[in-house]
């Protein structure tokens, strides 16, 4: 699925989904610098309900390991049967490719730099590049 | 002049992600902690300057470690951070009562936030702590 190309970057809303704060708070700089719109949940719990709220989110970038009874698969897993039109990117600093795959999800390996989460997620955003 | 950084303390996303974002959008760096413990976190990052902590001292999130809740958080900010303005929201008269013994710098917030209140909060604080380090 592709989003669409003319969308401006700033009108696109990420949803960033990471337990370690000094982590999300970072990687959410870069991406608001980059012009994105971001949300940011701790939790995949605080995630679903976001969405679930009726929060608009166009596209998310979420953990696997995350505390709390869902992980950031079950998150992927979750979107993909009720909001299967949000595109949805891991990350693990484990291999997790088998199982992503299975979801469709694309993925970057932790440690990520932001110049690289940045790429893809712009590229991603601007429908430049299949899931 | 840099961006003034808001610290918001608040264990609800429904009623924190709204927030954070009107006051992104009002200019300030916003840090959303989900609980004491994500609170500790960033002021604990020494290269972070937190200008403002808005603690929600009911629904900051208890802290599983035995840690602080939101109020014991804001007392705890007082103490080890002297330089942070605090604003405390909270919606029982007891704990606004409490919240006042210990923010004597004005009012706390009263809960459902109204959005436009706690910007015009967040901006008398920073005047009257930056008044205070001119008269330093």
């Amino acid at each position: 699925m592709l989003l669409n190309p003319e969308r401006e970057l700033a009108e696109v809303r990420l949803l960033v989904v990471e337990d370690e704060a000094i982590t999300r708070l970072a990687v959410v700089d870069a991406l608001r610098r980059a012009g994105l719109t971001v949300l940011e949940a701790s939790t995949t719990e605080e995630a679903l309900a976001l969405i679930d709220a009726g929060a608009r989110v166009d596209l998310v970038f979420s953990d696997i390991h995350m505390p709390g009874a869902k992980t950031g698969l079950d998150l992927a897993r979750t979107l993909r049967l009720r909001r299967p039109e949000i595109p949805v990117v891991l990350t693990s600093g484990t291999q997790q490719s088998a199982a992503n795959m299975a979801l469709g999800a694309a993925f970057i390996h932790k440690p990520y730099s932001f110049a690289e989460v940045v790429a893809v997620l712009t590229t991603l955003v601007q429908g430049q590049a299949e899931r | 002049m840099t961006t003034p950084t808001v610290l918001l303390v608040e264990a609800d996303i429904l009623i924190r992600a709204p927030l954070a974002a009107y006051l992104r959008d009002c200019g300030y760096r916003v840090l959303e902690a989900a609980g004491p413990a994500e609170a500790r976190v960033y002021l604990g990052e020494a290269s972070i300057a937190i200008d403002v902590a808005l603690v929600d001292i009911e629904r900051a999130g208890g802290d599983p470690a035995g840690g602080h809740n939101g109020f014991a958080l804001a007392n705890w900010i007082r103490e080890k951070y002297p330089a942070v303005a605090i604003s405390l929201a909270g919606s029982t008269e007891g704990a606004v009562g409490d919240a006042r013994e210990l923010c004597d710098e004005g009012p706390a917030l009263r809960k459902p936030y109204d959005h436009q209140f706690v910007l015009h909060e967040i901006k008398r604080l920073l005047a009257a702590r930056n008044r205070q380090k001119s008269l330093r």
